[in-house]
């Protein structure tokens, strides 16, 4: 048996790579290396933007802002002009400031699909600025305190990288198995293997370790490219290795009801959305609807950020390792039925 | 020669009823937009989660809501389990007369300070400012128009795929050749196929908008948009066509394309007005500025524009790959 | 009518020559066969001169115009059957007729009328990827005939093809030529060269070895053949000898004077055979 897989496993790297796809994802992992590095922006706000108009006596607003950082392009030099602004951009926010530091007016314009309570929030920290303008104390009666030391903010373009790795690298396994299954059936070597002794697992084996395989160098490459030697490979490779087998099963699982790649691939379409939609939780991180994190991309996505990114958190690893492991045996389970019962059955 | 095209439009259409795909097809990006529909307001309306200690003290719970969403927990232990889940939830618990906020340490720029802010203003006797509120009374966050414009730019590279996918099997079965020796053109044959893409787009196009804004946008124009979209939509396709020699290979293209042609406009969103000629070249961009123009308003360069950039842009494609067809098409 | 001069084609873009030295011309009206083996250069040729391949070296005169000046009009007056059925497997048989009739610009022939012709009336309706190979041959022929052109070019029409089917086949083709059509026929099967051709070019390994009427080839090199069967130990063997060839002739009173001969056959020499003699390799 493992004589066979060696030899199936030999049978499959080579065909992984006459179809170009080990041309392909070599060529993706620099460019992806290289936007991350030097095309995508440190610092991207994907809040909403704020625009000012400070009419206060000394303009302390503007010259405060100003002086933290703030392009000056955000700040008006009236009401109207602001106002219109406001309305041209609709991902922004007008505040005007007027009176005295002691007294001081705030106008804020909304556009009017914000909830209350960002609102609210909004409020919050421009009377925080005023504090601190003042050279006041906070309230009484509250402290902060941080789980673990604090961690310095992920940089927008490194942030990145797990998403890539987990919603382009990993994924990839999906459509890759698809493409070998249906390069069988349409040559009919698949029906060779039928009458040969060789049996399902080999079969899903050999396939399963070329694609992680291809999955760890073209993530390999990403994650040295970006972040170098100083990070945890060892627990990298093992959540890549088990999200890699858990979507190419899952992909050998749903190609094997199709006749053919095209009616397979819209199909596929759908649930790699499905499966990518936890990237818009990593990206904001307080939306997590309850469904959302019962997708398995969306605690490994998290996990990943933790390898790349440690913030010292403990324990986290474990748990996901068992919860992979135990997706891994449920689709292998189902898959290697529906290999055995669909693909390597003669009649459809 | 339009008699030669509506022929050829003709067989298409049949052959692509004859197939599964097409109902995938037509499936998938109105799938998507009912999806997206259905999220829309949960991330429009993201709010800050706070996790609240119950001995925290009704005061300040009630206050709190005044600022976000609410969990409530037993006991201080629970609180902190929840601040350490992936996603970012700031926790209040109550230690003797204090109140501690709980962080985890991995959160977000100033996600500190807002926490900050908000129980300063709740314990503070009076407040340091006077507040005023103007709301524009727009209805719908940008965020809408913004996913709208990506699922009708995914509804042209769709309709696009779909010609690839046919010349691809032309080019299989080899019935290419059989049209190779008739009296077909290429510009015919490429006529033909934009023809169908523009049925196709077309109609994902008016069901993905009709399904994300209802009868709340410009129909007229998003017709001219699609209309303008679809050289571009047989320009992917003729790529894919002309570069893959089976189904397979075609996957592996389409793996690439799909990543090239979404990340351009995405791209251009972080990108600054004074940097976006980076983008001028590529004709998916210039698309994404169309449909922004219909679902977000005035953008910095109008729809007309946009769409004759669209437009021009695509031909440019198009016309380099000509000889390429020729070539591999064997058609004159 | 058609002419070919000095035709070359190299697939390597090295000097290796798949088709060389080619000249041959056909004349209106005429079924050309052309015969060889596997891999000789056969389609190499035709789709030269059908356009498919390019042009590269020689010349291809159609009434005396290069097909490398052809427009797409000139395609209005040709067919062309595929030796590998080509077809739209999700359409119907008379859809894929009825579509590609619809690429001419000229009169076409009815497809119910075609499919009748050739005995798929029945599976009109049927998809083409549910045809047998058969089924699908004929189907390609049929389309081949559809803008009634001047010009057919048949690339192993008969493959595969059961022998009443095929006899069909051989009729439809000889009555196009009697309505003025030019036929330029591709095969390794002798028996339809011998029984369609006017004329038939021998071609081996990218040459032609020899052009004329099977009858002639037939006077010329084979006439005067005897078929010879003896025994040798405990099998039994059959050989050819050409009586005119004087080494044949020696072998041939050596064999008759020292075996035991179980038959002699005076015979005609087939197509094959003198294939054999010409080239030193069989058709297969």
């Amino acid at each position: 048996m493992l004589k066979r897989f060696v030899n199936l496993f030999n049978q499959d790297v080579k065909v992984v790579i006459r179809n170009k796809f080990l041309t392909v994802v070599l060529l993706l992992a620099f460019v992806i290396a290289g936007l991350i590095n030097f095309v995508i922006p440190e610092d991207v706000k994907i809040t909403p933007k704020e625009l000012f108009f400070d009419n206060t006596t000394e303009r302390i607003w503007e010259k405060e802002l100003i002086k933290r950082g703030m392009e000056i392009d955000r700040f008006y030099y009236s009401r109207d002009e602001l106002h219109k602004a406001v309305q041209e951009d609709k991902n922004s926010l007008g505040i005007i400031a007027e009176g005295s530091l002691e007294d001081t007016t705030f106008t804020i314009i909304r556009q009017g699909t914000e909830t209350q309570e960002i609102i609210n929030v909004l409020d919050a920290t421009l009377e925080n600025g005023v504090r601190e303008l003042r050279n006041l104390e906070n309230a009484e009666g509250f402290g902060v305190e941080f789980l673990r030391s604090r961690s310095e903010p992920i940089p927008f373009n490194k942030n990145l990288i797990p998403v890539v790795l987990v919603f382009e690298v990993v994924m990839l396994g999906f459509l890759i198995i698809a493409v070998m299954i249906f390069q069988e059936k349409q040559e009919g070597s698949i029906r060779a293997y039928r009458v040969s002794p060789g049996g399902v697992l080999e079969y899903i084996f050999s396939k399963a370790a070329v694609i992680t395989l291809l999955g760890l160098v073209y993530g390999g490459i990403i994650v040295l490219l970006t972040r170098g030697f100083g990070i945890d490979y060892l627990s990298l490779t093992i959540l890549i290795v088990l999200t890699s087998t858990l979507i190419t099963l899952m992909g050998l699982l749903l190609s094997v009801f199709f006749r053919n790649i095209s009616e397979f691939f819209f199909a596929a379409i759908a649930i790699l959305i499905a499966s990518g939609i936890p990237a818009i939780s990593y990206m904001y991180p307080s939306f997590a609807p309850p469904f959302m994190t019962w997708i398995p991309s969306y605690p490994v996505v998290f996990g990943v950020r933790e390898i790349l990114f440690s913030t010292g958190k403990e324990g986290f690893l474990a748990p996901l390792i068992w919860v992979l492991l135990l997706e891994n045996a449920v689709l292998f389970a189902a898959s290697s039925w529906a290999v055995r019962r669909k693909l390597l059955k003669e009649g459809r | 020669m339009l008699k030669r095209i509506l022929n050829f439009v003709k067989a298409d259409i049949v052959n692509a009823t004859r197939d599964n795909i097409i109902l995938y097809m037509m499936v998938a990006p109105v799938l998507l937009a009912i999806l997206t529909r259905l999220f829309l307001p949960t991330l429009q309306n993201v709010n800050l989660t706070f996790a609240v200690d119950n001995h925290a003290g009704q005061e300040v719970i009630n206050q709190l809501t005044a600022y976000g969403n609410i969990e409530l927990y037993d006991t201080a232990l629970q609180v902190k389990e929840r601040v350490e889940r992936p996603d970012d939830v700031g926790g209040v618990i109550k230690d003797g007369e204090k109140y501690i906020i709980v962080l985890e340490g991995n959160e977000g720029k100033d996600f500190d300070a807002i926490y900050a802010s908000i129980m300063d203003r709740i314990l503070r006797d009076r407040p340091l400012a006077q507040f005023e509120h103007i709301s524009l009374g727009v209805p719908e966050s940008p965020l809408k128009g913004l996913f709208t414009s990506f699922l009708l730019l995914s509804a042209v590279m769709i309709a696009g795929l779909i010609v690839g996918f046919n010349l691809i099997d032309e080019k299989e079965t080899k019935a290419i050749q059989a049209l190779a020796v008739s009296p077909l053109k290429v510009f015919e044959y490429i006529f033909a196929r934009g023809v169908l893409v523009l049925m196709m787009a077309l109609i994902l196009s008016v069901l993905t908008s009709l399904i994300m804004v209802g009868a709340d946008a410009d129909y007229a124009k998003l017709a001219v948009g699609v209309l303008f979209s679809s050289a571009l939509a047989v320009a992917l396709g003729l790529l894919l066509g002309g570069l893959a020699d089976n189904q397979i290979s075609g996957i592996a293209i389409v793996k690439v394309l799909f990543l090239v042609y979404t990340l351009i406009p995405m791209g251009s969103l972080f990108v600054s007005e004074a940097f976006q000629w980076v983008f001028y070249p590529f004709p998916n961009y210039w698309m994404f500025v169309m449909f922004k123009n219909i679902y977000l308003g005035s953008q910095h360069i109008g729809f007309w524009a946009a769409s004759i950039f669209t437009l021009i842009t695509s031909i440019i494609y198009i016309l380099l790959m000509v000889p390429v067809l020729r070539r591999t098409l064997k058609l004159r | 009518m058609i002419s070919v001069k000095n035709l070359y084609h190299d697939y390597t873009g090295k000097g290796q020559y798949a088709v060389s030295d080619v000249t041959f011309t056909i004349e209106k009206g005429e079924i050309f066969g052309f015969l060889g083996p596997s891999g000789a250069g056969k389609s190499t040729v035709q789709n030269i001169m059908t356009g498919l391949l390019e042009l590269q070296k020689g010349a291809v005169l159609y009434d005396s115009q290069s097909i490398k000046d052809m427009k797409s009009e000139f395609f209005n007056r040709i067919g062309v059957s595929f030796e590998h059925p080509n077809l739209y497997s999700k359409l119907t048989g008379y859809e894929n007729l009825k579509y590609y009739a619809g690429l001419f610009d000229v009169q076409t022939e009815d497809p119910v009328k075609l499919l009748g012709m050739v005995g798929l009336e029945d599976a009109a309706n049927k998809r083409a990827s549910e045809y047998s190979k058969g089924m699908k041959q004929r189907l390609v022929f049929a389309r081949s005939i559809i803008n009634n052109p001047e010009i057919l070019f048949l690339d192993e029409p008969t493959s595969g093809l059961d022998p009443s089917t095929a006899s069909t086949i051989k009729d439809i083709i000889v009555s196009k030529k009697k309505t003025g059509c030019t036929v330029f026929l591709t095969t390794h099967n002798m028996f339809i060269a011998d029984e369609l051709c006017d004329r038939v070019a021998f071609i081996n390994e990218g040459r032609i070895a020899a052009i004329d009427s099977p009858r002639n080839l037939k006077l010329q090199y084979g006439q005067k053949s005897v078929k010879v069967e003896y025994k040798e130990g405990d099998s039994i063997t059959g050989e050819v000898f050409f009586l005119e060839n004087e080494k044949d002739r020696t072998e041939f009173n050596n064999l008759i004077a020292s075996r035991k001969i179980l038959t002699i056959h005076s015979q005609e020499a087939t197509l094959e055979q003198i294939f054999i003699k010409l080239t030193g390799r069989g058709l297969v």
